[in-house]
């Protein structure tokens, strides 16, 4: 009998073993029936708890066309450094490889050509400028970078002012004045970016007098970053301290300004590229993430993945320019690639167009697109190597997702309803649309309707908002008889258990095995005790519960309710094994190395008999899980998480109680040795790591061998 | 006993590898020609300067001091040549800027797989040697790169519509550098610019290239006939492309103009544009045809670092001449108007075009069955077949929209084989999947209200094996006989993702096609589109015949055959010129370029190529950018409408790697059908039969098209209402006068 349930077994994990491998099958999809799609790319992202997922998109904003010299029966543009636009909609061009000015009406049609700066009425050469403002004054403000200096001209290009950098004990001393970029705000306070400076934004008062610096990046650092400087500030000497380059951060590349004074920053960094910064100087960007809310500095602005080119070479997402219109969408552009990604308030992604990856030789794709201006619902987009400007314009979908957003933002959820209708119409997978409909059908209390919405949204916090409101009519309408039904429920339980002929016939306790298992929960000191002196325990059984626990942790990830689980998009079998079985035999297998070490009674069978039977309790919390995710609405004491936290409390001092009897040891000592048995699996983890690289690397080897062999 | 047994087995093994290693060079296909050995040219062939054929319309004039050919259009006194006629009559010029210009050809060649380019004024008139003799109709010039040792034999042909230039590979000879690439009489379509003149591309629709320099940069355009060999490795596609589907340029120069057709060999062509060059003043367009198969294959060096290097085959494309075929315009007709009649013309003579054997019905409804989603139970992952739209569900759609507009409505069944829209089994298993529902209904519905009912089958990609083809052995292969894997690319990076397939081999195509008749024949249903097969082309390595696409049209056409014979209907999608002409219907018709930045103003041109020789759509509405922009263009071109629909939509679906569904639900669309097929119907009938013949622009974004019966419509894509001669047209509307 045995035998036969250890043959059983060992074919179903063999079983188990070829479907995992046999059914990662890949999906290839035929590309005959398309959006018809102009030469670059449209897209946005779905925000799936803390998944990021492209979902392909009508254009939001349509190819219009290209301004160059050409076009406008001028000299060709040289080196376009900056564009910004003046209070009327005309569109200043800071043409620095010519020195010049060009103005353009918000048609596009020429206005004029600025074509010298002066000063007293004498030509006055600039150096390289590469910024430009006009304030509500018509008043040119010109970054004059390689000049050090700011240029203040009036509406013709005669020079008024010229500020140098200003003289200040709040200036260090090896700061250098390069601006390249100026911005006006609502205050009437003069902002100046300069190039290599990560002290934040110049602040000048409405007199040009230097104030200070405004919201400087900080640096961001990782667990890992910070032990590593204290490892490296215990062990390095003062020499090699002076060598090592230090952590500085990011500087801001442009700023604009929304209508209602916030200050918008943008940096090539690698998480919070764009900031709105309030007068305080802080970042105020938020952004929701499944029930939680992030800060805005934490999250990636730009795509998670990264081009590689033949060569091997990652093209890093560059963040240069930002640009945000009268609804406070964000424009951000990002140089290496080629793209705008298009942002609202919360961090929801608009759009995200564009292409080129500095190839760029098709409409709306870039070469080095260097500066970004949102005019009346066009985006003026710079090329600095094509030396033209592309001019893009909302097109008809686009002007219904901004507007059924603005509506939304608003709180008019009724105007908001029928555009997001519209939406979908041309668009059934768009997540914001869904989001929206959900908020308008929890207004006019659809709630049924909004849980359909949200939850084609993702929207986790609206539909267990709309939940909790279904879940109280549904208790207020049947209260009693969901109590008759509990009541009627304890009281056959507890019939049932107390008839004594009926206990013995109880099938459990026909398997010893599974019995000490099961008791484990109740007494582990007495069941280690046995499965240390009687040999009373099983490795099937164990295993079994291994494998239990296993199921029932995918099935946490699959199965549970939306309210607390997004369905994964891309489910790794594998991720899943490491982190249930995996965890587990690497912890046995420490552990008792380590205890070996110490003189610890405990078998590898034993050790791993324990082990198994201790994740009991998480089997029934995660099946317990399920059930109650279906029910209780999610909140910031919720009734699960504290079960969670009880059942992971429980587990582990049912693994310490049984621990100590096995190995025989005192809580101390079992403490010294749990430290190193962990530090021993992040080892062991470590070297499997690098050996999984060197087994890349291998193969890779031999894979390249094959191929010179071919081309040979 | 046992060992003997072994030994046995293994000595079987070893005679059966090394039979198997004698024969391996051994197969049905052709083998390769050698390339000729170069030898040193013979000084004597020469012809004067002077006549040297003519016909009624047509002098060819060869300078043998220039080494130039020149064609005399007799009717309307101009003159065509290698070289801009202008600077044919002063003397030599010659800078380091006017190279390209003076060479009636240039190549380019491998050293060390490295592209290197040599042009014919320095290397073969100045310090090589050129020669000449007369042949039927003309001249044979053979160009000798002395130095580089290639020669390239190209001949000058008069006949009755013109100059047919033809570039004789099978005489090519070569010794240590590999011949790469010829562009044949670079300024033979060529203009002066900043004059009122333009090239015609036939980029996706047909685009305009203005030839103006001043205030921007020089345009250097390059893009291959019928879209990029997929049979070449490709890591990254950085654009969304739109093929070169009709191998046909030309240009308007002021009052001439000159339409140029690749007449032999498209398939192994490229169409290059250099425009608004300041240095010799003038802009041209040319073909260019590749001779040698290629591949990119990625190594790493020595130090890690990966690089792609470019490997070629050791013989030449296996035909004996690729040709472009010049014809002079006549002043009233030296616009793009004239190039899409001389090119209609073209391929009247060229294919047998019979009248199609379907209706014309003014709507096409395309609907999408399903996709494969990805799901998993444990964590163990499987592929399972979600479905969007039923059989009975397009019965009950097609029944719903007739019942409001009762029209002629074309059915097209996408996706509803075993794998929906994705591609697993060669042609989705050959049959309508049972997954859908039962067919009979819809089969017997199309039938008893005489609506043609389509099913598409993707016939080349594939992912499974299934129905006599096996994964990799009946894979194409690249030039380097590596399996040419296809992909699909990431939108936000570029890169090819995980996902992968396989185009079949050619030599499989007649044999699945044959299968595939057989079994659809069965259905009783109209007809077949292939859309795959219309609109794709690769390479037939190892086959010399079959280097760069060469020959793939042939297939097509053949497989077009087999259905006719078999009295299926054959629907084109978004179809290359071979298989539009040969269909009975084109759908899908380009409305756009590839959308370079050097392109001017995107035509119509395969529209006003096609209308009235085909009843043709344009690409679906509800796919469009801009789909009262879409509806627009189809009746200014008399397209028949066309949508791609689907029945359900649910968050299943939407984790299909496919994104078709979310822009095609049938709810979201059904009024749009109807009001358009409505207001589409009496314009629409009116001009079926009828040809485009002329087509104005009478202001920004405002058309008036002409047709063959007199039929005339304004079309007008602006935003403010504007006045034409047939009337007022509203912004974003369309009046129109019917014909005869």
């Amino acid at each position: 009998m045995f035998i036969r349930t250890k043959q059983t077994l060992k074919c179903i994990v063999a079983l188990l073993f070829c479907i995992t491998v046999i059914c990662s099958a890949s999906i290839s999809v035929s590309a005959q029936e398309e959006l018809q799609s102009p030469a670059y790319t449209n897209y946005y992202y779905e925000q799936r708890g803390d998944e990021k997922v492209l979902v392909e998109d009508r254009p939001v904003y349509g190819f219009e066309t290209v301004i160059d010299g050409n076009s406008l029966k001028i000299d060709s543009f040289f080196h376009v450094y900056d564009m910004c636009d003046s209070k009327n909609g005309n569109i200043y061009v800071l043409d620095s490889g010519n020195n010049r000015i060009v103005v353009l009406n918000p048609d596009g049609s020429l206005n004029r050509v600025i074509s010298e700066i002066t000063l007293d009425g004498r030509k006055f050469e600039m150096k390289e400028p590469q910024g430009i403002y006009v304030s509500d004054k018509n008043e040119i403000f010109i970054a004059d970078t390689e000049g050090e200096r700011i240029l203040i001209c009036d509406n013709n290009g005669a020079v008024k002012r010229v500020m140098k950098a200003p003289e200040s004990d709040l200036i260090p001393n090896d700061f250098k004045f390069n601006p390249i970029g100026v911005l006006i705000d609502n205050s009437g306070y003069l902002n100046v970016l300069t190039r290599g400076s990560y002290y934040g934004a110049m602040l000048y008062d409405e007199n040009y007098e230097f104030v200070g610096f405004f919201g400087a990046n900080s640096v961001q650092g990782t667990v890992l970053d910070n032990i590593t400087a204290l490892f490296n500030s215990v062990f390095e000497t003062n020499k090699k301290k002076a060598q090592r380059v230090r952590k500085i951060p990011y500087q801001f590349y442009d700023f604009d300004c929304d209508n209602t004074g916030f200050i918008y920053t943008i940096s090539p960094s690698d998480k919070g590229q764009i900031k709105k910064i309030n007068l305080k100087g802080s970042n105020v960007l938020r952004l929701k993430k499944g029930l939680s809310v992030i800060s805005g500095e934490s999250y990636n602005f730009a795509d998670s993945s990264t081009y590689v080119d033949v060569s091997g070479h990652k093209l890093k997402h560059t963040f240069s320019k930002i640009a945000v219109d009268e609804n406070g969408y964000v424009y951000a552009l990002d140089t290496a690639y080629g793209q705008v990604y298009v942002y609202d308030d919360s961090c929801n992604v608009i759009t995200v167009f564009g292409g080129g990856l500095g190839h760029g030789d098709r409409n709306a794709t870039f070469v080095t697109a260097s500066s970004i201006v949102v005019v009346n619902g066009k985006i003026w987009i710079s090329d600095y190597e094509k030396n033209s400007i592309t001019v893009l314009s909302k097109t008809e979908y686009g002007d219904l997702v901004m507007n059924a957003q603005n509506e939304t933002v608003l709180g008019n959820f009724d105007a908001a309803e029928s555009l997001w209708n519209e939406v979908l119409k041309y668009n059934s997978n768009h997540q914001l649309a869904y989001r929206g409909l959900g908020l308008s059908a929890i207004n006019r209390k659809d709630y049924d309707a909004a849980m359909k919405y949200s939850k084609m949204g993702y929207d986790q916090e609206t539909y267990a908002a709309a939940y909790g409101q279904v879940m109280n009519r549904f208790l207020n309408n049947h209260l009693w008889w969901i109590l008759l039904i509990i009541v009627s429920i304890l009281v056959f339980v507890v019939i049932w258990f107390s008839r004594p002929s009926k206990r013995d016939e109880y099938s459990l306790k026909k398997s010893s095995e599974i019995v000490t298992a099961l008791k484990m929960c109740a007494h582990p000191i007495e069941v280690a005790g046995n499965i240390r002196a009687k040999k009373a325990g099983s490795v099937i059984v164990a295993t079994v519960v291994l494998m239990l626990y296993y199921l029932s942790s995918v099935s946490v990830k699959t199965w549970s309710g939306f309210m607390y689980t997004l369905p994964a998009q891309n489910f790794n079998l594998l991720y899943a094994l490491l982190g249930s079985v995996g965890i587990v035999i690497l912890w046995v297998l420490c552990h008792w190395g380590v205890a070996t070490i110490f003189s610890g009674k405990g078998t590898l069978k034993a050790i791993y008999i324990v082990t198994c039977y201790c994740l009991i309790p998480l089997i029934i919390y995660n099946i317990l899980f399920i059930a109650l995710s279906y029910i209780v609405v999610p909140s910031s004491t919720s009734f699960v998480d504290i079960l969670s936290m009880l059942a992971y409390i429980y587990a582990a001092m049912l693994l310490v109680s049984s621990l100590i009897n096995i190995q025989e040891y005192s809580v101390a000592k079992l403490s010294g040795v749990v430290v190193l048995s962990v530090a021993g699996m992040v080892g062991v983890a470590f070297l499997l790591f690098m050996t999984f690289i060197l087994g890349q690397n291998f193969i890779s080897f031999f894979a390249n061998i094959i191929s010179e062999g071919l081309y040979r | 006993m046992k060992r003997c047994f072994y030994i046995r087995i293994l000595s079987f093994l070893l005679v059966l590898a090394t039979a198997t290693a004698c024969f391996s060079g051994c197969s049905n296909s052709k083998t390769a020609k050698a390339v000729n050995k170069y030898s040193p040219p013979d000084g004597s062939l020469t012809v004067e300067t002077g006549k040297v054929f003519s016909n009624d319309k047509y002098v060819l004039i060869w300078d043998n001091e220039k080494k130039c050919v020149i064609m005399k259009d007799i009717v309307n006194e101009t003159y065509w040549s290698s070289l801009p006629y202008s600077y044919y009559l002063v003397e030599d010029p010659f800078g380091a800027g006017m190279v390209r210009m003076y060479s009636p050809i240039y190549i380019e060649y491998l050293v060390n797989n490295n592209i290197r380019t040599s042009y014919a004024k320095i290397d073969a008139l100045n310090d090589g040697v050129v020669t000449a003799e007369k042949i039927d109709n003309g001249i044979r010039v053979t160009y000798y790169f002395t130095e580089i040792e290639i020669s390239i034999p190209i001949d000058y042909v008069i006949c009755e519509s013109g100059l047919e230039t033809r570039l004789i590979v099978e005489k090519i000879a070569e010794k240590s550098n590999k011949i790469y690439s010829v562009s044949l009489s670079p300024f033979m379509c060529s203009a002066k610019n900043n004059t009122d003149s333009y090239l015609f591309v036939p980029s996706g629709s047909g685009t305009l290239m203005y030839v103006d320099d001043t205030g921007r940069n020089t345009r250097v355009i390059s893009e291959p006939v019928y879209g990029r060999d997929n049979s070449v490795s490709t890591e990254e596609k950085l654009y969304n492309e739109s093929a070169v589907m009709m191998p046909v340029y030309g240009a308007k120069s002021e009052d001439s103009g000159i339409c140029a057709i690749i007449n032999r060999g498209a398939e192994c062509a490229k169409i290059d544009a250099e425009v608004g060059n300041s240095e010799y003043g003038y802009s041209s367009v040319y073909a260019t045809f590749l001779l040698r198969g290629t591949n990119n294959l990625i190594v790493k060096n020595a130090q890690g670092n990966q690089t792609q290097i470019m490997t070629s085959t050791d013989n030449l494309v296996d035909a004996d001449y690729f040709s472009v075929l010049y014809t002079p315009l006549s002043p009233d007709k030296a616009n793009y108007m004239g190039m899409a009649e001389i090119y209609r013309n073209w391929l009247k003579k060229q294919y047998k075009i019979s009248k199609s054997s379907v209706k014309s019905p003014s709507l096409y409804l395309n609907f999408l069955g399903g996709a494969l989603i990805n799901k998993n139970i444990f964590g163990i992952s499987y592929n399972d077949l979600c479905v969007a739209t039923t059989y009975s569900n397009v019965e009950k759609m097609v029944n719903e929209i007739r019942e409001e507009s009762p029209s002629t409505v074309s059915v097209r069944l996408v996706g509803f084989g075993e794998s929906g829209l994705d591609i697993g089994e060669i042609a989705g298993g050959m049959e309508l999947s049972k997954a859908f529902g039962s067919s009979d209904g819809l089969i017997e519905y199309c039938d008893t209200n005489n609506l043609p009912l389509f099913i598409d089958f993707d016939i080349l990609g594939y992912s499974k094996n299934g129905n006599g083809i096996r994964r990799f052995s009946d894979a194409a292969v690249a030039a380097n006989k590596s399996y040419a894997v296809q992909y699909h690319y990431s939108k936000s990076t570029y890169l090819k993702n995980d996902y992968s397939y396989f185009f079949v081999n050619r030599s499989k195509i007649q044999e699945i096609a044959e299968k595939l008749i057989k079994k659809v024949k069965a259905y009783n249903i109209s007809g077949i589109s292939l859309s795959s097969l219309c609109s794709t082309s690769y390479s037939g390595y190892p086959d010399a015949s079959a280097y760069n696409k060469l020959g793939f049209k042939d297939e097509v056409v053949s497989v077009i055959e087999k259905g006719k014979n078999e009295n299926l209907g054959f629907i084109a999608d978004k179809a290359f010129d071979y298989a539009a002409v040969n269909s009975d219907c084109i759908i899908g018709c380009p409305t756009s370029s590839s959308g370079f930045d050097g392109y001017d103003c995107d035509i119509p041109f395969y529209e006003i190529v096609f209308k009235g020789l085909k009843p043709i759509t344009v690409s679906p509405i509800n796919y469009a950018i801009n789909p009262q922009k879409q509806f627009l263009t189809a009746m200014e071109t008399g397209s028949s409408l066309s949508f791609t629909l689907s029945n359900d939509w649910n968050k299943d679906i939407s984790n299909a790697e496919f994104s078709a569904f979310q822009f095609s639900l049938y709810e979201n669309w059904k009024d749009e059908i109807i009001s358009k097929d409505k207001k589409s119907k009496e314009w629409l009938e009116n001009v079926k039969d009828a040809f485009i013949v002329d087509r104005r622009q009478i202001a920004d974004n405002v058309y008036v098209t002409t047709f063959s019966n007199k039929a005339r419509i304004a079309v007008n894509y602006s935003s403010s209402e504007i006045k034409t001669p047939i009337g007022n047209v509203k912004a974003n509307d369309f009046i129109y006068v019917l014909g005869e």
